[in-house]
């Protein structure tokens, strides 16, 4: 299951970044990490959004990387009420972070269909407009659940 | 003489000037030299002062011919550049090409002026003349190394490039009249004047890039090379319609090509590729001729106002417009100091340079030579200096750059669906995975690997390497997901 591979204090639905440095830093935070470990993952984040935004539209970016301080794969989620400019494929700005890293050598190979599930849950109509009216991280994970993540 | 021998040997000189110029454009690659300095070189050895020994002095029509090349690699330029880009850019060239230019034009008159004793009128003519920037020797400067620049940075350099020519066609314009009937145009005049030009020219570039689309799209030619004639002719009608309506024609045909670029388009390769080839032949014509139009024995007089200036222009004018355009917007220091530094100009000062000449104003002939010499120092500073700024400043793009594909869709009737071709990087998340565990939408499939010069079948464990070329086809509704995959493609 999806939720299960949130920690329970990997969500934020305050974050306050104004740059994509800034946010980048808030989301990373979130799977605990810090000082030249944070550095590193930002710098391959950045690295991956360097190629083409991570913005998949609809206010949604999934920022991924493979690094090596991870030894399992960690999601984290963001939200950031006034949103971004992220150079999302459809212009928009956005609102919605969903972070994947991923170890480089995975046994089970969940990165790209983690990938892929997330990607094809935004997509729903209806869920851009749940997370924005998420109250509590509760909520995120109801969603997820409801939508049978 | 009869008249065909002589049209033969006409043939025979164009021909042998053409392929020599087409064959020496290597040598721009291996010494990191513009290509176009190359063509300019061939024509001035053709001339009359070289070993080719033509006489030519037509500076009507090296206007007009300088004029028509100009509509088609602008037109070309507005085709090949996608709206992404412009909008990447808009902001920090439309700065760039408007008070960029005039800024640029002040401070080189105000070097000629004080440095070197010229009038007023003739010192801010020669500023405006010289103001404008040419992305094509930079691009040609960087291709031959094989480097491909950040794209907001690219972006920034290309796009102003292609707006700031009508800006220093008018004000060449307006200060060539002055310089002819002093008091002509005011001060407050020639603002209103510029603005109201590039409006129309904006205007009536957008209204024929929506009908050539529409027409495009309706038309059933009975042949495929007639549409390239289609678009070679709104290209002219894109020149030519607002020019007559007192607009700016060059900003018109570059927003046309924009336009008809970002839409569909039947045949769309092949159409591509025919302007891309026109704007190669007027770019190494429009050299050739200016080439042959100048007397190299006439630059000696003018060497040392020519190099001062051409310093002028490269060490303080260029980057201190560059850095004040572009303080308020964010932009990292190094990348404000590259686009100051390699503001490389082309053939435009000097055909903007045959126009007081044509009108007959005092002291034309001198800027011309003058302006001659600035635009070949400038081939060498800042120009060869370019690709070893670049990697200096590390401002390669993360990846490399697009390929030139090896399959392209060429169809008369538009297709449902995309081709797109991605460069795999190491820190892309199918980078190393299988062809079969890459897990695209239903509608979408890898169809081809390229591998240095290895055409690959997709078979499904095939590992997906960095460095290769991946062809994906897929509905359009697809694409973000395939982007989240693969980046941005190349084709972007």
């Amino acid at each position: 299951m999806l939720s299960s591979l949130f920690a329970p204090d990997a969500l934020r639905l305050d974050l306050s970044g104004t740059s994509q440095d800034e946010v980048l830093a808030e989301l990373v935070a979130l799977l605990g990490l810090d000082g030249p470990d944070a550095a590193i993952l930002q710098k391959l984040l950045k690295r991956r959004e360097s190629l083409g935004s991570t913005g998949v539209g609809r206010g949604v970016a999934i920022p991924h990387t493979r690094c090596a301080l991870v030894d399992g794969l960690r999601l984290a989620f963001g939200r950031l009420p006034p949103g971004i400019p992220w150079a999302a494929i459809d212009n928009r700005p956005v609102h919605f972070f969903f972070l994947i890293v991923a170890p480089p050598l995975e046994v089970s190979n969940e990165y790209l269909p983690v990938l892929g599930r997330i990607a094809q849950f935004v997509k729903e109509p209806d869920v851009p407009e749940r997370l924005a009216g998420l109250s509590a991280p509760e909520d995120f994970f109801a969603l997820l659940r409801e939508k049978g993540l | 003489m009869n008249e065909l021998p002589r049209f033969a040997l006409l043939l025979l000189v164009f021909g042998l000037l053409l392929g020599t110029s087409v064959v020496l454009s290597r040598a721009s690659e291996r010494f990191g030299l513009p290509i176009a300095l190359i063509f300019l070189v061939m024509g001035m050895l053709a001339g009359v002062d070289g070993p080719g020994g033509i006489e030519f002095g037509d500076f009507h029509l090296a206007f007009r011919l300088g004029t028509a090349s100009l509509v088609l690699i602008l037109f070309d330029g507005g085709l090949n550049t996608s709206l992404a880009a412009v909008r990447r850019a808009a902001l920090p060239a439309g700065i760039l090409a408007t008070v960029g230019v005039a800024g640029t034009a002040l401070l080189v008159a105000l070097g000629a002026r004080l440095l070197l004793n010229f009038v007023w009128p003739l010192a801010l003519l020669l500023g405006a003349i010289v103001s404008s920037t040419d992305a094509a020797a930079v691009f040609a400067a960087l291709r031959g190394s094989g480097l491909h620049l950040r794209r907001r940075l690219a972006a920034t350099i290309e796009v102003e490039s292609g707006i700031n020519d009508p800006m220093a066609m008018l004000l060449t314009t307006i200060l060539t009249a002055n310089l002819l009937t002093p008091g002509e145009f005011s001060a407050w005049r020639a603002p209103v004047e510029i603005a109201m030009q590039l409006a129309i020219g904006v205007a009536a570039g957008v209204i024929i890039g929506l009908t050539g689309r529409r027409l495009l799209g309706r038309l059933r030619l009975p042949v495929e090379g007639l549409y390239p004639v289609l678009t070679l002719s709104l290209a002219a009608l894109a020149f030519a319609v607002p020019t007559l309506l007192h607009g700016s024609g060059f900003l018109a045909v570059y927003v046309a090509g924009l336009t008809l670029g970002n839409g569909d388009m039947p045949y769309r390769a092949g159409v591509f590729r025919v302007h891309d080839a026109l704007a190669w032949l007027s770019q190494i014509t429009m050299f050739l001729l200016l080439g042959l139009l100048v007397n190299p024995r006439d630059l000696v007089p003018v060497a040392t106002i020519g190099l001062v200036l051409a310093m002028l222009l490269a060490f303080v004018a260029r980057p201190l417009v560059v850095a004040l355009c572009l303080w308020p917007l964010k932009f990292a220091r190094r990348e404000v100091g590259y686009i100051g530094w390699v503001g490389l100009r082309g053939a435009v000062p000097i055909i903007l340079a045959t126009v007081p000449v044509l009108a007959g104003a005092p002291g034309a002939r001198g800027i011309f030579n003058i302006v001659f010499f600035i635009v070949v120092v400038n081939a060498f500073v800042p120009g060869a200096t370019v690709p070893w700024l670049t990697r200096r400043l590390r401002l390669e793009r993360a990846g490399g750059g697009p390929l030139p594909p090896v399959l392209a869709l060429n169809s008369r009737e538009p297709l449902e669906g995309q081709l797109l071709s991605f460069h795999v990087d190491p820190a892309l998340a199918v980078a190393g995975l299988a062809v079969a565990d890459v897990e695209l939408p239903e509608g979408a499939a890898v169809i081809l690997v390229v591998r240095g010069q290895a055409l690959l079948p997709p078979a499904a464990g095939l590992i997906l390497e960095p460095g290769d070329h991946v062809y994906i086809v897929c509905r359009s509704e697809d694409q973000p997901l395939v982007q989240l995959l693969f980046g941005r493609p190349d084709q972007d």
